[in-house]
């Protein structure tokens, strides 16, 4: 071994320590944001999608009042702004509530259970908007409407 | 070769921070899963619970109290119509642990549990009084309404029946008659002829005594 190798021995010897370090955190980052961490990000959208749903319906079915001559009942229900960082819009359909998200697996539909005075349920929601449920109407006839 | 002995140190503890990254994600993982509570399971079985005990609901009294015959006639097609909510969904109703409703198999649902009472009524009691022996029937408590059958012997003239002291019939031509008559449910009456002493003939009071038993309704759906 010649002055100048043996000088040279610890120049390589840290380059290759940084050389691995970086590599090893390149692949734990790709491995984290490329595979685990979107799923993760998918499967917690998808549990507040469901939440936010169920407790959708859950206030809207609270919100209808027992049996009486007339009913006026304005009540604010509070939905997350974003679900995966998209705003959605909620709905009724058909007796149903349907939560509309630009990802397909993250929109869903649940059915109103609701007395049989309810004549209809309509509007629309948009999550970063003031969600308000109205219920108007009188004896045998009541209208649940989302604005 | 010296400056290299490093090199397996720092292997060492890439292979540490890897076991600590494993160990962090499993743990995240199991976070996720336990955090999943089945919220539309959960909504469906509130909602048929509470469509069950609700006051306008036709399998109800009134709040809270389910009409035995006619929980005794509920089946899954009727519980969906009632709660759209546990639509093609697995359910299992049960009172006191005794099956109502059953579809499919709800393992994995959630289950809602509400204390009810379960009103039903027996068969008619009959009760006769013959006139020429006495001229009272009592009525327990907790009967709203009671059928009175006047039916008066000769030379008898029956005018009034009161319950509780409230005249309930009259007719000052003599009753003859089977009519119904509402009665306190608060306490126990009275049903009294205003017969003579030698009157004849007799009078029957047939009524109903429901009978109200609190249960606890549970309700499993699993969408």
């Amino acid at each position: 071994m010649s002055d100048r190798d043996r000088a040279l021995a610890p120049v390589v010897g840290k380059g290759l320590e940084a050389l691995i370090v970086l590599l090893y955190i390149a692949s734990l980052v790709a491995t984290l944001h490329g595979g685990v961490l979107p799923e993760y990000r998918t499967t917690a959208a998808a549990e507040v999608s469901d939440r936010t749903l169920s407790t959708a319906a859950d206030r809207i079915e609270a919100a209808v009042p027992r049996r009486a001559s007339a009913v006026d009942v304005t009540r604010t229900v509070a939905l997350p702004d974003t679900i995966d960082r998209a705003t959605y819009r909620v709905r009724a359909a058909n007796g149903a509530l349907v939560l509309d998200h630009p990802d397909p697996a993250l929109s869903g539909r649940v059915p109103l259970a609701l007395p049989e005075r309810v004549v209809t349920v309509e509007g629309t929601w948009e999550s970063d908007d003031r969600t308000v449920v109205r219920v108007r109407g009188g004896g045998g006839r009541v209208r649940v409407i989302l604005s | 070769m010296r400056a290299q002995t490093n090199l397996v140190a720092l292997g060492l503890a890439l292979v540490l921070v890897t076991g600590a990254t494993v160990v962090g994600v499993a743990v995240a993982d199991g976070a996720l899963a336990g955090a999943d509570r089945d919220p539309l399971d959960r909504h469906a079985a509130t909602a048929v619970a509470d469509r069950l005990v609700a006051a306008d609901s036709p399998t109800t009294v009134r709040v809270n109290a389910l009409n035995a015959s006619r929980v005794e006639a509920l089946n899954a097609s009727r519980v969906e119509a009632l709660a759209p909510p546990a639509e093609r969904a697995a359910i299992r109703i049960t009172l006191d642990g005794e099956s109502v409703v059953e579809r499919g198999n709800p393992t994995g649902g959630v289950t809602v549990r509400r204390s009810v009472t379960v009103v039903s009524r027996s068969a008619p009691v009959r009760r006769a009084v013959n006139l020429s022996r006495g001229s009272t029937v009592r009525v327990p408590r907790g009967v709203g309404r009671a059928t009175v059958a006047v039916d008066s012997g000769e030379n008898t003239t029956i005018r009034t029946v009161r319950a509780g002291g409230r005249i309930v019939l009259y007719d000052g031509a003599g009753l003859d008659t089977n009519a119904t008559v509402y009665l306190s449910r608060y306490e126990p009456t009275t049903v009294r002829t205003g017969a003579g002493a030698n009157a004849t003939g007799r009078v029957v009071v047939t009524y109903r005594r429901p009978s109200a038993e609190t249960h606890t309704l549970a309700v499993t759906v699993d969408v």
